[in-house]
């Protein structure tokens, strides 16, 4: 039976898979940045998510909210993470954090989460879609699971919605020539190659999707 | 204090991917204007070696700092993400603090220059940040020597053609062709598909390219780098197909 609500401890899982599935693909990401920026996304990310999730191990209080969990996320990436993606993730998390001030989040709760972390996004970035960004993933995904919640998907379902759709945007990336960040002063070279934050991000996105199938298992 | 200025009521705050640029573009500033406040912020420390990047604790360590001591702040950024954590230290501190930062933007060693040039004048937190974001206009961004090979009038190296890939299956067909040729119309500018005339759907036919063929897009016009992006970003996507 799948459970209609997640909890803190879903929330300190996610960000644990996280770091690991960054982890796994830290050669791959450092080699798409490589190509289009400065080559160490995947490392910093990974070492930023590693913080997290050992900080998270070891609270100094324990988390009760949703919220919590993601503001501990958020200001340790900020301080650990170094490259672009770190105020971009720490804002992401920052803002999902403050809609996220509760113990359990319903699949609105994780559409409402998902559309912070787009808006804080947009907000510190300042790029559009189509701009070949990580916001080409975080548009996609929050589209899809404010659709699948519509149509009453359990949170496992939305976010399963949210990272197919990441993915997706993130490969209709290597399409696009970047207009943003490092990446822009190689102007049409940019094609071809998909974006490094794009491809974090749909990471990120499926670490939630797991932890909350991992949910499910032990509630069944 | 000299003479009849006011004492600065701005400090500056450099952000830097690397402490020596901080460091260095502090120097430079200070040279011009000893009397302001400058902090140089850069680099990252990973396991207590410098890596090249910017730290958010330690731009909100500086910022607040200098808040404390009551001056207006205003903080510059030497690449884009150096500009992304100031704007995070924007959002961290509280609305009252952060009404007295800004984040102007600006080259930034002529930015800085001029900021505390401004600064030192005794003027006012926006005419500060005014002064770093004139600086590109205002000192021509370092005007060069001048023997770059001549282009053409109106052309500049960023009007180089672009290539992308027809993001659809069925090709530049009469629908497609038509999509691109109403795109074009909308903007001031010559565009061109492999070199058939963008706005000519008949041409466009002639090209006879099926789906996922790489195209090249160029444009001339005073509107040719926004014209060039959209007709790009619309073949990417399949102009309506898939």
């Amino acid at each position: 039976m799948e459970t209609v609500v997640l909890s803190v401890t879903w929330a300190i899982d996610w960000m644990r898979r996280a770091a690991v599935l960054v982890d796994a693909h830290r050669t791959e990401l450092s080699e798409l940045d490589r190509k289009i920026g400065d080559g160490d996304h995947g490392d910093n990310l990974a070492r930023g998510l590693a913080a997290v999730s050992a900080k998270l191990e070891a609270p100094s209080q324990p988390p009760a909210l949703v919220g919590d969990v993601l503001r501990t996320a958020a200001t340790t990436l900020m301080s650990t993470v170094g490259g672009a993606s770190g105020p971009l993730y720490g804002t992401a998390l920052l803002r999902a954090a403050r809609v996220s001030a509760r113990a359990e989040l319903d699949s609105q709760g994780v559409v409402v989460l998902l559309e912070a972390c787009l808006e804080g996004v947009r907000d510190r970035g300042g790029a559009a879609v189509g701009d070949k960004t990580m916001l080409d993933a975080w548009a996609p995904a929050a589209e899809a699971a404010a659709r699948a919640a519509t149509q009453g998907a359990s949170p496992a379902q939305v976010l399963r919605a949210a990272a197919l759709a990441a993915r997706e945007g993130t490969a209709g990336t290597a399409l696009l020539t970047a207009v943003r960040g490092r990446a822009s002063y190689l102007g049409e070279a940019s094609v071809g190659v998909a974006d490094p934050g794009a491809a974090s991000t749909a990471l990120v996105i499926e670490a939630a999707h797991d932890a909350a199938v991992a949910t499910d298992r032990c509630a069944a | 204090m000299t003479g009849a200025t006011a004492p600065a009521r701005v400090a500056l705050v450099l952000v830097a991917h690397a402490a020596e640029l901080a460091r260095g573009a502090a120097t430079v500033a200070r040279q011009m204007a000893p009397e302001v406040t400058i902090d140089a912020v850069g680099g990252f420390w990973v396991d207590g070696s410098e890596a090249l990047g910017t730290d958010v604790d330690a731009v909100l360590a500086a910022v607040s700092r200098r808040l404390d001591e009551g001056y207006d702040v205003v903080v510059l950024g030497d690449l884009g993400s150096a500009v992304l954590t100031a704007g995070l230290v924007l959002e961290l501190l509280e609305p009252s603090r952060a009404a007295r930062v800004r984040v102007p933007g600006g080259p930034f060693v002529e930015g800085a220059v001029a900021a505390a040039v401004r600064a030192a004048g005794g003027s006012a937190l926006d005419e500060v940040a005014a002064a770093s974001r004139d600086a590109a206009s205002l000192w021509g961004a370092v005007a060069g020597v001048g023997n770059d090979p001549q282009l053409p009038d109106g052309e500049s190296p960023g009007d180089a053609p672009v290539r992308v890939r027809l993001g659809n299956t069925t090709g530049l067909h009469a629908r497609p062709a038509a999509v691109l040729a109403r795109l074009v119309a909308g903007f001031d500018a010559k565009v061109t598909v492999n070199d058939a005339p963008a706005e000519s759907v008949f041409e466009l036919m002639k090209l006879a390219v099926g789906g996922g063929a790489e195209l090249e897009v160029a444009a001339v016009g005073p509107e040719a780098v926004p014209a060039r992006e959209a007709v790009v970003a619309a073949i990417a996507s399949g102009l309506g197909e898939s």
